[in-house]
């Protein structure tokens, strides 16, 4: 059985290096992102291998999923800025794929240039050798599930990874929701709401197909949500879920898509960052210390804050995927 | 059947999968240093944030019992902040090339002496303003 498991884990192994390096490799830019989803699904195997369901959950809703949506919406822009250069008219519907050699320069990289072959081998050789070395001589440790398996009666919730992200390392998620809310502010400070350049949706199937998609999305990322506190699963997967749908939706009515309304959209990115806060400064207050609970309430407040983290990353990832601050709200 | 059995000792997951992730960081590191394209380059930067979570995991997984907690919910903080950073990453990218026409980082010294568009007056149109630049205008200032 033990020999089985070993074949597994040699042949995922084969594969996710092979893909990883055949997305380095690639020439086409298209070509490379597609290998690179299938380079997250192929580690969200592997992260169920090393018994990391919750890993595995984000690996394959964030990972392959949104990272794959945003790479794939950054080549559509570029193509797009690239025919607009080009025409010299903005506005001009994405060039066909077989187009003249100039559009494409975008979504094309040449293969990198001989003399910095060698270089370059050497200096990831060393830096691989040098860290294949020092990870097969570590010494031996239990890590510290002891000693989060012997807290987890105070800490509110039955699931290890939500009682560490969200009670004994709750600072750490702090900073975390306060990075997402600082990538997208750093996005909208790049300029206003950008057209999508989607081609108009073709045919009645991906309506079709999203009037089912997103009710089960919305009620699988609710159940990932509330499956957090006993079970794998919480705010960051349940986030991706729903940022998932809102990318889906978004996508497929990009002609009618409405103004996102500027107040309620900015209170629900920031409501993760800033309902935290309040809490943290609460237990601050209540001599808990900073992101301290009392034992009592640690259930209520890690449920809050997660509802509160989830609405947050959701509205962030979309935000992010439309890039751009929403139009019509100019200081 | 004594040396399979040893065998697949020596390649248990807690050693086997820190050392893919290890193979994966260098490769990223290779990609980043050889391909010039940006998108490409931020593709490499993510596998080897790959590579890093591959490591935490395997070394969590290592040892009898469950794995350990903490590498697991941090591996996941890790996971959401690398698509933030992505996210701003071809934000930047997408942004670069509507000021200078292309999203390749070329090798050797910047050339400080090359002329500078005008990046005030072009930023009025990112939005789809009225005027896209005329397209001789960047490459024969």
């Amino acid at each position: 059985m033990s020999l089985l498991l070993v074949i597994f884990d040699l042949v995922l192994l084969a594969g996710i290096i092979g893909v990883a390096w055949r997305c380095l490799a690639s020439t086409d830019l298209f070509r490379a992102v597609v290998l690179f989803i299938t380079f997250g699904l192929l580690l969200a195997l592997a992260w169920v291998r090393l018994e990391a369901p919750d890993i595995a959950l984000a690996e394959a809703a964030i990972g392959a999923g949104i990272t794959g949506a945003l790479l794939l919406v950054t080549l559509e822009r570029l193509r797009s800025i690239m025919a607009e250069r080009h025409s010299g008219r903005p506005h001009t519907p994405p060039p066909d794929p077989s187009g003249p050699h100039a559009l494409l320069r975008a979504l094309h990289d040449p293969p990198p240039e001989r003399h910095s072959f060698f270089p370059a081998l050497i200096f990831a050789l060393v830096v691989g050798s040098l860290l294949v070395t020092a990870l097969w001589h570590q010494p031996q440790s239990t890590g510290l599930e002891p000693v989060v398996d012997a807290h987890m009666d105070v800490s509110g919730v039955d699931h290890p990874i939500t009682a560490v992200l969200l009670n004994f390392r709750a600072y750490d998620t702090f900073l975390e929701l306060a990075i997402v809310l600082i990538a997208l502010l750093g996005a909208w400070s790049l300029g206003r709401h950008d057209l999508i350049p989607a081609r108009p949706a073709p045919g009645p199937i991906l309506p079709g197909t999203l009037r089912l998609l997103v009710p089960v999305a919305i009620v699988t990322g609710v159940y990932v949500l509330w499956a957090g506190s006993h079970a794998p699963g919480g705010a960051f997967q349940a986030g991706a879920i729903l940022g998932a749908a809102g990318i889906l939706l978004v996508l497929a009515r990009p002609r009618q898509l409405p103004m996102a309304p500027g107040i309620p959209l900015r209170l629900g990115i920031t409501a993760g960052v800033a309902l935290f806060l309040l809490v943290g400064l609460y237990g601050l207050g209540a001599g808990h210390g900073f992101l301290g609970y009392a034992d009592a309430w640690a259930y209520p407040l890690i449920i809050l804050i997660e509802v509160a983290a989830t609405l947050s990353i959701a509205l962030t990832l979309v935000a992010l995927f439309v890039a751009g601050r929403p139009a019509g709200d100019d200081a | 059947m004594n040396g399979l059995a040893e065998l697949a000792h020596t390649l248990a997951p807690g050693l086997l999968y820190p050392t893919g992730g290890a193979i994966l960081f260098a490769m990223g590191l290779y990609g980043l240093i050889r391909r010039h394209h940006l998108v490409l380059r931020i593709l490499a930067l993510n596998i080897m944030g790959s590579g890093v979570f591959m490591v935490l995991l395997g070394v969590a997984a290592r040892g009898e019992g469950p794995p350990d907690p903490v590498a697991q919910a941090l591996t996941l903080t890790g996971i959401v902040v690398a698509v933030s950073a992505t996210a701003f990453a071809l934000a930047l990218v997408v942004h670069l090339t509507r000021l200078t026409g292309h999203a390749v980082m070329l090798p050797g010294p910047p050339d400080d002496d090359a002329p500078v568009e005008d990046i005030s007056r072009e930023e009025h149109h990112a939005d789809g303003g009225p005027a896209a630049p005329h397209p001789d205008q960047d490459r024969n200032p």
